[in-house]
């Protein structure tokens, strides 16, 4: 394998696939990407076994071959040329010879014959997403995924795809995000899918302008194809809850408070909360929320009110803080509304004016003050 | 031996021994080395109720060896009586053999040292006008004759074994002789600190010690270093009482030595009680350290025998085995009290306090100047006495602020109401700047926002800084400052209760760096300790708030479990783990402890359900049983990652635990290298 190549088009390609390579990895050669030369196409592949990626670039080739190399290493040398163009090449001995201007540089590489080989796919289902509205629901819903390894259907974002309608759901038990798009363009049956969260992050970093995503969904694995690369993952099997049963329907006490102030008061005041439960009180009353904190065990304690909108009784509920930030960074509107019940029981969270075609609620379960 | 004691009581204050007695004292060898010289001599000068012991030494005693005391003295007949064999002031019968409450009762010492050297001895009793001297060179009786002096005794002893050459062959150097006759001196100040001492060495004064007491003289003898160290132990166990101090790690040695026991004040050795304080500290003490340790037992005379062998360096106990205990459960409680306090007896050593003269130094051998016992007091009033006086209306909180535990909550008060303020040399919590900054800039983080400290309390409030008064010598390796300055730079959140110089190790210990050097926690079993007691507390007083979930876990039991499961729900729901019956085996899971990052509540569940069932711990009661259970499965693991927060958290919270040094099954939670350790490994020392 011999090739020559711009030193800023393969770095752009390079950083395309390197972040699916696994950071701590017991097989060696996933640490490695595959370089695949065909004609002047450069193919790049690298995969964790459950997420893979691939990429394809036009070079100056003048031999093919194959090799796999340490991700980490040449991503770090590329960085650092200065040169415009770069030869790479493999010799018989699997290294990797870099050649910048007076630089040369050589790598160990292991035999593409090691290297994981992409799986074999079959597409059962195809549709499109606008690449905003796939950013949008990755985003939203990827901080509530459950880390839970145990636990592995949380692990991922719960896709529903129907006729015009596109659920994406994620949720660790103690929050909950489900955001509607209903401009979804889908005439297919049902179905339902729980992707790993990495994928869809991986696709995210991958869309370039305002291309479509075009999925295509097998029976236990997805492709995601894009202008440049193309992503296979491993579908998480299991069964998703039943989330739709723990939206609560008869929340009737009503804030409504500034999404940015709210965040200031409980940034400040989570200050002083026990570091580990990181609980903050919402006071809810007529008119005023007042958000307190205290640590028992160290010490200290915040309160700070705040004008809000509330029709309710009386109460308090406890939040994890961190959980409550990282809701109202979700909110794009500048107030915030909240649905609340009873103070064990899940409130609903959601922008005071919902987006065109999009339907977007978010859980929090409160924590039981003894 | 005549059985003249009675017919001569009236006369001096000497008596022969009746025969019997003489008897059943087991005859043997009382001057063995210089250093029992003076020991039975400072026997006989205890027993003359001296209040003043001066004892000098000439080449370790192998030339002279005087001792000086203030006591009642002898007259002529007393003196005479004294160099016969057996004669003692202090036995009359048989009968009051047992109850020995004298040091020398043998009343054999004199005439035994009498034998082996030559003795000269000047002497006034209380009541007489003028005094005696007296002579008697290897036994030979010389001359009585009057003489002046103030009320005491002085005992000359010279030439010791110079008619026993075989004797004299086997002593060892005057180095090592020397050592013995410190060793026991240290005792004996010891046992008798209400008493003043002194010890002169060829010609000049090595000890110089003014009554104190008990803890004052341990700081006389040891350097002022050693208060923060010492923990006091006072137990009682039946008719056994025992009080004293055992010391922190910072007084740990690789070798015996600074160990001293005394029953009754008397001193003795026993192998059997040092392994008793061995395992007081169990896991807080490495195989092969020996701790340091001053325990008074006070018991009735009938319960102990001195009479087993003539040096009296042994005792036996009537019942050794409560001895032992009671031994075992006061260095357990003085550990446990000290943990309380936040004063930890290992590794993490409290700051010195400040009386901004800075320190008197750490030369053991020196003995410390008047001053210093007016800062000794401060100390006994910052620690105050053990439990029983604290009284129940004071919360722990003030346990740790007067310990001088950096208790983020009354930091700012204390500087207020001006007065010492001991701090944490182990201070984890300070990113340590660099010590150039000098002490007012080294104060704690967290007072930092509360008012500003006058200029002349500054330094009470500083921190303990690493070049004074370490008893690590900083000689040219870097120092502690130093080392943390790179640390302390590179993520400065100044006056932020962030520590940045915190890492993981191998996702499974913690390491960070404080100013004695390098501390390790093992994060599991630190956070079992944590959440031992939390949970334990949410089980007796303060429930614990529980997170509610929005999927109620389904959990199934073995129907032998179900009955487990309702027995520990309620307990369980205080520390926010809240369970519910569904129907037969199955039970949900409807909240879980705030706060705890547990990945798999049913597994979690499951777990306790299996630790409690296999608990054999009859100890505990069924809440610190539940408690552990939890504490166990409930507690990071190894493996588990934590981030910069998590660990400070995890650090904090366990130094605010009441044993933040022992995890419920005993193994330890910290382990300290100091930096003294780190050099020795590097061969820096």
């Amino acid at each position: 394998m011999r090739f020559t190549v711009s030193q800023a088009d393969f770095q752009e390609a390079f950083g395309s696939v390197a972040p699916v390579v696994p950071s701590k990895t017991t097989l060696p050669i996933l640490s490695n990407v595959l370089m695949e030369l065909e004609g002047n196409t450069l193919r790049l592949v690298a995969t964790d076994l459950d997420v893979s990626i691939l990429t394809e670039m036009e070079v100056q080739g003048e031999r093919d071959g194959s090799l796999s190399v340490p991700a980490k290493k040449i991503g770090d040398i590329i960085r650092e040329l200065e040169e415009l163009d770069i030869t790479l090449e493999a010799d018989e001995g699997n290294r990797l010879q870099i050649i910048a201007g007076e630089g040369s540089y050589q790598l160990p590489g292991i035999s593409s014959e090691d290297f994981p080989s992409l799986p074999e796919f079959e597409g059962a289902i195809e549709f499109s997403i606008p690449a905003e509205t796939f950013d949008r629901l990755v985003q939203r819903t990827s901080f509530a995924v459950s880390r839970d390894e145990l636990r592995p259907a949380l692990t991922g974002v719960f896709l529903q795809l129907r006729p015009g309608e596109l659920r994406a759901v994620s949720t660790d038990g103690h929050r909950l995000v489900r955001i509607i798009d209903s401009h979804f363009t889908y005439s297919g049956e049902p179905r339902e899918l729980i992707v790993p969260v990495k994928a869809l992050e991986m696709v995210r970093k991958n869309i370039i302008g305002d291309e479509d995503v075009k999925l295509i969904v097998g029976s236990n694995q997805l492709m995601a194809k894009m202008k440049h690369a193309t992503l296979y993952s491993r579908l998480i099997e299991g069964k998703y809850p039943h989330y739709e049963n723990v939206i609560p329907k008869d929340n009737s006490d009503r804030l409504i408070v500034s999404a940015d102030q709210l965040a200031r008061v409980v940034k400040r005041t989570q200050i002083f909360a026990n570091p580990i439960s990181r609980q903050v009180v919402f006071h809810l009353e007529r008119d005023q929320l007042i958000i307190q904190a205290e640590d028992v065990e160290l010490g200290g304690k915040g309160k700070e009110s705040l004008p809000a909108t509330y029709t309710g009784e009386d109460k308090q509920i406890g939040y994890n803080s961190a959980y409550v930030l990282e809701l109202l960074k979700q909110i794009e509107t500048d107030e915030v509304l909240f649905e609340l019940g009873s103070t064990t029981a899940a409130g609903i969270v959601r922008p005071t004016e919902p987006r065109e075609g999009e339907d977007f609620l978010m859980l929090i379960m409160p924590v039981r003050l003894n | 031996m005549q059985s003249t004691g009675e017919r001569l009581l009236p006369m001096g204050r000497i008596q022969v021994l009746p025969e019997g007695v003489a008897n059943r004292i087991a005859a043997g060898e009382v001057v063995e080395r210089p250093a029992s010289v003076a020991k039975e001599l400072i026997e006989n000068a205890l027993d003359a109720e001296a209040t003043e012991i001066e004892i000098s030494v000439k080449r370790a005693g192998l030339d002279e060896l005087m001792v000086t005391d203030n006591g009642w003295g002898m007259d002529r007949e007393d003196v005479l009586l004294a160099f016969r064999r057996h004669a003692t002031s202090k036995i009359e019968t048989a009968k009051d053999l047992q109850f020995i409450t004298h040091l020398g009762f043998r009343g054999e010492a004199l005439p035994s040292i009498a034998s082996v050297a030559r003795v000269e001895v000047l002497s006034k009793r209380d009541d007489r006008d003028e005094g005696v001297r007296y002579q008697v060179d290897g036994g030979k009786a010389g001359e009585s004759m009057p003489a002046a002096r103030e009320r005491g005794t002085t005992i000359k002893i010279r030439s010791l074994f110079f008619n026993v050459p075989a004797r004299r062959k086997f002593l060892r150097t005057p180095a090592t002789e020397y050592g013995h006759i410190v060793t026991g001196f240290k005792r004996y100040a010891v046992a008798y600190p209400e008493l003043h001492w002194k010890l002169n060495k060829d010609g000049s004064e090595v000890y110089d010690l003014a009554p104190t007491d008990l803890r004052g003289r341990i700081l006389q003898l040891f350097g002022d270093e050693a208060a923060s160290h010492l923990h006091e132990v006072s137990e009682r166990s039946g008719d056994v009482v025992l009080s004293g101090y055992v010391g922190g790690e910072g007084l740990f040695k690789r070798s015996r030595g600074d160990q001293f026991l005394f029953v009754n004040r008397r001193p003795f050795q026993s192998s059997s009680l040092h392994h008793a304080v061995v395992n007081g500290f169990g896991p807080l003490i490495q195989p092969g350290e020996v701790p340091f340790y001053v325990l008074l037992l006070r018991l009735d005379p009938e319960e102990f025998d001195v009479n087993v062998h003539p040096a009296k360096h042994e005792v036996r106990f009537r019942d050794e085995s409560q001895v032992y205990r009671t031994v075992l459960m006061g260095v357990r409680g003085a550990l446990g009290v000290a943990i309380k306090k936040g004063d930890s007896p290992v590794k993490l050593r409290p700051a010195q306090v400040r009386d901004g003269r800075g320190y008197s130094g750490h030369d053991l051998m020196r003995p410390t100047p008047a001053g210093p016992r007016d800062h000794m007091r401060e100390l006994n009033l910052m620690y105050g006495p053990r439990g029983k006086k604290t009284g129940d209306s004071e919360d722990s909180s003030s346990h740790l602020r007067d310990a001088g535990f950096p208790d983020p909550r009354s930091d700012s008060e204390r500087q207020r109401q001006g007065g010492p303020v001991i701090g944490f040399s182990g201070d984890l919590s300070s990113t340590a700047e660099p010590s150039a900054a000098g002490p007012s800039s080294q104060q704690d983080h967290r007072s930092s926002h509360s008012q500003p400290v006058p200029a002349s309390q500054a330094p009470l409030a500083g921190k303990y800084d690493p070049h004074e008064g370490d008893p690590l010598p900083a000689g040219p390796a870097p120092d502690a400052g130093a080392l943390s300055h790179a640390a302390g730079e590179k993520e400065g959140r100044p006056g932020e209760g962030q520590r940045t110089n915190v890492w993981q190790l191998h996702r499974t210990y913690i390491l960070s760096q404080v100013k004695s050097g390098l501390v390790i926690i093992d994060q599991h079993v630190a956070h079992e300790r944590i959440l031992y007691e939390k949970a334990l507390a949410a089980m007796r007083d303060r429930p614990w708030n529980g997170q509610q979930l929005l999927f109620p876990v389904a959990v199934q039991v073995e129907p032998a479990d179900a009955a487990i499961l309702e027995e520990m729900r309620e307990g369980l729901a205080r520390t926010g783990l809240e369970i519910e019956p569904l129907s037969g085996r199955d039970w949900a899971i409807k909240s879980v402890p705030a706060g705890i990052r547990i990945k798999n509540e049913e597994k979690l569940l499951l777990e306790i359900v299996t630790d409690y069932r296999n608990q054999y711990e009859i100890r505990l009661d069924p809440q610190e049983r539940l408690a552990a259970s939890f504490a166990c499965k409930a507690a990071i693991k190894a493996g588990d990652p934590l981030n910069l927060d998590e660990m400070n958290a995890l650090i904090d919270e366990l130094f605010l635990t009441q044993y933040p040094f022992v995890c419920p099954h005993g193994r330890p939670v910290v382990v300290n290298l100091t930096l003294h350790d780190l050099h020795a490994l590097f061969g820096r020392e």
